[in-house]
Formats: C-alpha cells, structure tokens, sequence
C-alpha cells in the first residue's frame, strides 16, 4: 500500500468522504489512490471555502486539496476566513519532491511560513511513517476547541513510497472548567444581566441551554457583533437583536447591564471608536476560544459550550425577572415604503417569506443587517456568514454546506458574487441543488455607505459601480438554470420558480441602488 | 319609476334637485320622510336617505310600493335594516365616497394633538412666541386601527409614508399581501390598546361594536396615546371617554358626539390635549360630489334592472 492510499483510509476513518479541490501535478500521486468523492473547483480557494462550508455544517474535519505553493497562496484569504470561523478544515497541499527541495524547483515553496499565524497545526510529511502521527494531529487539533484549519504538506515522493503505519492513539475531548461556579455565583447576584450568545451555541447545539438560561435570568439575549451562525432557537422570546461590531455601538446597548455574559460569542470590533468598551468587571465568558476572554480581561469558563451551560444551570434558580423583546411593528411599515422601488427590506422580506426552510448562506454584505433583523437565525444550521466577512466566501462555502444541507439558498451582492464566481461551475458539475439569489444594486454599496458616513467626497466614485455585468448570462455560461427579476410585483413568482427548480439555478435580483445609512 | 330623496334642509336642494333631475327626471325633494311632496310616499318605490334621518319600522309602513333605500352615506344605522329587509325592500350605502376624506381627517386630528396645534395657535393669538413645545413626530409611532374596512384601508395607506409603525385588529384578517402592501400587522385589541401611541376607530356601529371601548379599554393604554374617533360616538362609553381625557390619560380628536350638536358644558371641551370637530370628517366639497354622483350611479342601476351595488340588507353584507 502506498502512503498515498494509506493517507486517504486514515482520512476516510475520520469521516472524510469528500475532498474538494483544483489539481495539479503535485497533487496526483495522491489522487491517484483517493478513496473519497473528489468534487473539483475551478479555483483553490474554492476548495477551502467548500471545505469550510461542509466542515462548519458536519461539525467534523473536512478537507480541501491544495496545489503547490501557487494553489495555497490562492486560497490564504480563505484560509484566514477559516480561522476566524473556527472551521475545522484539513488542508492538504501537493507538495514538491523533496529529493530536489535543495534546488527550489518549480512550485517549492515554505508552506509553513506562508501559513503562519493563520493555522492551529502546520506539518510536513517526509517519511511515510510519520503519515498516521500528522494527520491525528492534525485532525486532533483542528477539532480541538477553538476549532480551526490546520495544514499537512504532502511531498510527491512521500506519496509514492509503501506505507508504514505506526499507530497512534489521539484523544479528543473538551475539559469542563472549574470557573464555572464563579460565573454561576455571578450570575445569582446580578440584578440586571445579559446575554450576548455566539456562533457556539449552534457549532455545540446549546439552543435549549441558552433558551433556559435566559428564561431563568429574565434577560435580554443579543447576538455577537458578526454572528456568523445563529445564536438562538427561533422565535426566543428573548432574544433581543444583533449587536453593531463598534465598540461605541456595543457600550450603548450593554451599559445598562451589570453583568455580561458571553456565551460561545466574542466582541469583534470595526470599525474604530473612541469609547472604551465595557470594562472587565462587567463581563464574563463562557466558551471554548481562550482568546476571547484573554483579550478582554474577564472572567472565564473554558470548555464544551453546551456542558458549560449545563453546569451552570444546575447552579442557578430562577431569578423572578422577566424579559420579552417588544414586538417590531416598523417592519411592516419599511417592507410597504420600500416595495415600490425594490427596497432592500421588501427583497429581504421575500426572500424570508419563499425559503423558510432552507438553511442561509449570507453574503448580501450591506443587507446582512437587514437580513439579521428578519428573523432568519432559525436555530441549528439556518445561517451561515463568514467571521471574516470575506468576499467569495459565501457561494464557495455553499458547496460543501449543500452536501448535507441539499436546501440551501446563498444570498449574495452583485460584487461579492465576482470572487468566487467559478463557484457556480462546480454547482452545476455536481448537480448540487443551491439555490442563488443575486441581490444586485450594480454597485459596491457596502463602501459608498462608509463613504458616506466617512468620507463623503467618494460616493460618487465611479470604481464603486459596477455596471455591465450580465450576471444571468454568466451563471448560464456556467451551466446554471438562470433569471432574473426587476420589478416587486414578480419577485414573488420569480422567487417560487427558483425555490421550485430541481438542481442549482440562479436568480439576479435587481434592486434599489440607494446607499443605506449602515455607519452613520 | 317614482323615486323620492329626503335631505337635509341646509343643503342647497334646488341645485341638487336641478342636478339630479338632469339624469333621474321627476325625481321628488323633500326634507322629512314623512313629508306629502310631489308623490305620495304610497307611490315611491325608491327611496334616497342621508344620516340626518330615521327610516323606522313604523316610517316604513308608509311607504308600501317602496322597493329600494339608497342611503347616500357610508353609515345607516339610522335605517332599520331589518324591517327593510323582512318587507323585501333592498338597502344600499355608498361606501367608497368618503373613506379617503375622513382617512385624511384622522391624520389632521393626529398630528393637530402630536404638535399641539391648538396651543400653539393660541399662543400666537395672544402675541406669544413659544420657544419650546411637547411636540412629537408621527414617524416611528405605533399607530392602532380599529377596524380595518375601507376607511381603515385609506388610513393605513396614507400611513405608509409617515412611517409608523401601523397595527390594526378586526374579526377579519386581510389578505397576506394586502398587510404586506400597506404595512400592517394584525394583533387583538388588548394588545392594540396597549401597544399603541395613536388609536382610531373605524369600526360599523352593531350591536357588537356598542360601548366597544370603555373604562378598561382606556385603562389599557399608553398614558398621553392620542384616540381619535370618526366613526360613531355610540362605540365609546361616554363618561369613561370623558374620565380618560379630564384626567389627562389619553389625548382625545373627536369627530362625533352622543347627540349632535353635543352638550358644550359637558368638562370635556375645556380639557387640554383634545381636538374637536363637527362631524364633519367624512365632509369635504369633493367628497359631497362623490356621494350625489355615487349615489344617482346607484338608483339608475337599479331603475335600469341591475342589482344595486354595495347593498347592507344581504346576508353576505357587513355586519
């Protein structure tokens, strides 16, 4: 057995049966002997936002194939989006024969330096028998709590040479901390707490646990600033709204309270203010990213989130206070003004309304507060952005998310649409049933609204538009099913007819192009 | 065909007369139902009504060939349907005449209360100049729709662009995409009452409706919400509306009275916050065209053969 089909059984033994990638020469010797379902990108970053998709939705490895060092360098944006999403995913990269390593031939490179900072684990395999050692490792530390990517190097020649399994027992498990009973202690003798919760609590399953929680601390639950998965079970009664990434925004809305609680949730800040945020006394955490409550000098409870919150309800009576957010009767009132010029609320709104079963891969980058406020956090699984608010992370993340979500719709800008547009290729390869909506106002409206706020002599820059993109022709170029939709009277129809299609299929949606107060 | 109008006798009836008379000739003008006119009620077989008078059971034993009562109003309670209904005779009203003036009518009540109108126009009148008021914007307010049928429907459009955050409750939910369209959400009245900064009332008056806000309604809501109340007196408990407004509970724009002209001495004309006007809400120039030219379409329908339109006796009417 060569070390190559040795690699693919270890990896087939951790629940890997898929590995997304765009090949090269480096990269065969390994292929050749793949055991698993090898679904081909037409751009390595592709691969690893799929990967990051189908790791984030599996809660388990999974691994994109990376080409040398040009194919690794391509994809370093994503890498770092997978870090901040604490995705899990195994990236292997074709790495070339070491035997001539000293002559820096074509597609060498120092993979580690190009990674560094960006990856839990970097190793490089240069003996067949360190094979079963690196990718326990490896997959030991990307699932270790925080998650995240990790990197295996996978010389030729390695590939080529007989196995020599040397076993190796890894353990993986997540430590329940004794600090737990400070924070419960706290949580007793506040008068008026609150709750920020996280992408952990849908990474861990910890929707009921937060719902408890709540009820019994009669508080108000709001989501991290950049909530990339949802953070409470549909319809809370709690839940309170998305909290704004600066730090001005947040001490407005958490200032009232004389305790905060992060749950699986960290205080992402963009962009600067002068206020100081919250001070440390007021907050505590409770989580598995040590550098959460690192940075913020607070209190902690590191471990699994949901045992975390179990251990702390098993402390904690129920505290008389009660709290239910006010209904938002304005949102009926925006959706009306905003139909008659295809207003970001009303497309939001029928968007909402025509997928209320699918999971949400969101990267509609200035309408995702609008798309947070909708009520699109349904609980497990409903809601994917990226943590980095990478462009092209989306329709590439929507790859490996529908392989075990086959009702997805990514919603995504006309601009963010262009990073990963090769995305739709592999769509339409595999057959896999994404839906796309295009939200399409010809422009880079996310920055002529910072623009505007900021600096406004730029709004009118012509680089911020970007006309002439025939968005349905493209995505039919690419063999998807296409269409496209200009008026609020057919949005309806045109939204059922792409819900109603068999296999991926696409529907540009043309829309208001008025620059949004997002910052001011 | 003998048709008779009963009007009022403050209306300009030789113009009208003139007018109708142009399209529907002989048509008799008189200002009692029970007046001898031109022809004998024995003979009139359609019968022209405005609210200004009673059509009783007993009135309508006068009136034995009558076939039709074209009522040339939104409301006919003053019309006994019933009786009308048992004898075989049809009722119609003319309900799309107005809904639109009195939707506009509710918004001067609304924003004359929210920017205190009548104080500020009576500072100025004493030589005053005001520097600061406790005005306040509609936008952003929760508005309450008792009532959502054609007036509701008005108001609530005419909402949309100032921005309020609009409920309305009804035994009747409209379509999905109505609400959708005009920016509704449809709660029930308790929670209306409480949730809403502004309340108007566009409800028929029923038996159902009768006495439909009272003391606990009124304890229901927002200190200082405005109530507004076009539609009829008889759906609000007087001396509970009286209470509320006296003690400064809620602020009040009233378009109808108990008994009209209302007794002035009662406290409630003297209280701060409140708006008064004549019943007079449904009554603009174009709006008076509307109902003549509405209500002669009506009457020529049925005198042609056709079933009249909007009529209140059939059972699918409203209640």
């Amino acid at each position: 057995m060569k070390a190559a089909e040795e690699l693919s059984r270890l990896l087939e033994s951790h629940g890997v049966h898929e590995i997304f990638g765009n090949p090269g020469t480096t990269e065969l010797p390994f292929l050749e002997e793949l055991r698993q379902r090898y679904y081909l990108t037409l751009h390595d970053a592709i691969a690893l936002g799929a990967a990051d998709g189908a790791a984030q939705v599996a809660r388990g490895v999974a691994v994109a194939n990376l080409h040398a060092a040009p194919g690794l360098g391509n994809a370093i944006g994503f890498l770092d989006s997978a870090r901040r999403n604490r995705s899990p995913v195994l990236v292997t990269v074709g790495q070339q024969d070491l035997r001539h390593a000293d002559q820096n031939p074509l597609l060498f490179g120092d993979f580690e330096a190009m990674v560094r900072g960006l990856v839990k684990r970097f190793h490089e395999v240069r003996r067949p028998e360190e094979l079963e050692e690196a990718v326990e490792r490896a997959v030991r530390a990307a699932l270790e709590a925080p998650m995240g990517p990790v990197v295996l190097s996978l010389p030729m020649n390695v590939m080529e040479e007989a196995a020599r399994p040397t076993p190796f027992s890894a353990r993986s498990e997540f430590a329940t901390d004794e600090d737990v009973q400070g924070i419960a202690a706290r949580l007793r003798t506040s008068s008026n707490p609150a709750i920020v919760a996280g992408y952990e609590v849908d990474v861990f399953d910890a929707f009921a646990e937060v719902g408890e929680l709540a009820r019994r601390l009669g508080a108000p639950v709001y989501a991290e600033p950049i909530c990339s998965r949802s953070p409470v079970a549909e319809g809370l009664p709690n839940f309170a709204g998305d909290l704004l990434p600066q730090s001005a925004y947040i001490d407005s809305m958490l200032g009232a309270y004389d305790l905060v609680l992060l749950v699986g949730a960290d205080l992402t800040l963009y962009p600067y203010s002068a206020a100081p945020l919250l001070s440390r006394e007021r907050l505590a955490y409770l989580g598995s990213d040590p550098s959460v409550p690192t940075k913020l000098h607070c209190d902690r409870a590191l471990g699994e989130l949901r045992r975390l919150l179990r251990a702390v309800l098993a402390d904690l009576p129920a505290s008389g206070r009660s709290f239910r957010r006010p209904p938002d009767f304005g949102r009926a009132n925006r959706v009306a003004r905003a139909a008659s010029r295809m207003g970001g609320e009303f497309v939001v709104d029928a968007i909402h309304r025509a997928f209320p079963d699918y999971t949400v891969v969101d990267e509609s980058v200035s309408l995702i507060p609008t798309m947070k406020s909708v009520g699109f956090y349904r609980g497990k699984d409903s809601y994917f952005s990226s943590r980095s608010q990478q462009l092209g992370w989306g329709l590439a993340a929507s790859i490996g998310i529908s392989l075990r979500r086959p009702k997805t719709v990514v919603v995504v800008g006309d601009g963010a649409l262009q990073y990963s547009i090769q995305a739709l290729w592999t769509l339409a390869r595999y057959r896999l049933p994404t839906k796309v909506v295009v939200v399409n106002n010809t422009s880079y409206t996310i920055l002529k609204s910072y623009s505007k706020a900021n600096h406004p002599r730029l709004t009118g820059a012509e680089y911020l538009d970007l006309p002439g993109l025939d968005i349905e022709a493209i995505a039919r170029g690419y063999g998807l099913d296409a269409n496209t939709v200009d008026s609020s009277e057919r949005l309806d129809g045109a939204l059922a007819g792409l819900r109603g299609k068999d296999g991926p299929a696409l529907l540009n949606v043309r829309m208001d192009r008025t620059v949004p107060d997002l910052f001011s | 065909m003998k048709v008779r109008a009963v009007l009022p006798p403050f209306l300009p009836l030789e113009e009208i007369e003139r007018r109708v008379n142009a399209i529907l000739p002989g048509v008799d003008v008189v200002t009692s139902v029970d007046a001898p006119g031109k022809i004998p009620p024995a003979e009139v077989e359609v019968l022209i009504l405005t609210t200004f008078h009673d059509f009783t059971a007993s009135a309508l034993t006068a009136y034995p060939s009558l076939k039709f009562v074209q009522v040339a109003s939104t409301g006919y309670n003053r019309v006994d349907v019933e009786a009308c209904r048992a004898r075989g005779v049809m009722v119609a009203n003319i309900p799309v005449a107005n809904s639109k003036t009195v939707a506009e009518h509710v918004i001067l009540l609304a924003l004359a209360l929210l920017r205190d109108l009548r104080g500020l126009d009576a500072d100025m009148r004493r030589g005053e100049w005001p520097m600061l008021t406790g005005a306040n914007d509609l936008a952003g307010k929760v508005f309450g729709i008792v009532g959502m049928g054609r007036i509701g429907r008005e108001l609530a459009a005419r909402l949309v662009p100032f921005e309020t955050s609009t409920i309305y409750t009804d035994v009747v939910a409209l379509p999905a995409e109505e609400e959708r369209r005009l920016g509704l959400t449809r709660v029930e009245l308790p929670e209306l009452l409480s949730q809403a900064d502004l309340i108007s009332l566009h409800l028929p008056l029923t038996e159902r409706t009768r006495g439909v806000v009272g003391a606990a309604e009124f304890g229901l809501m927002k200190d200082q919400a405005v109530f507004i109340n076009t539609a009829r007196a008889e759906l609000v408990d007087p001396l509970a509306l009286r209470d509320a407004v006296t003690r400064g509970k809620v602020r009040a724009g009233l378009d109808v009275y108990p008994t009209e002209p209302p007794d002035f001495s009662d406290p409630i004309f003297q209280a701060p916050g409140t708006a008064f006007t004549p019943h007079i809400a449904g009554v603009t120039f174009e709006a008076q065209q509307r109902f003549l030219q509405e209500t002669v379409k009506n009457v020529l329908r049925y005198v042609q053969g056709k079933e009249p339109l909007y009529r209140v006796d059939a059972p699918s009417a409203p209640p």
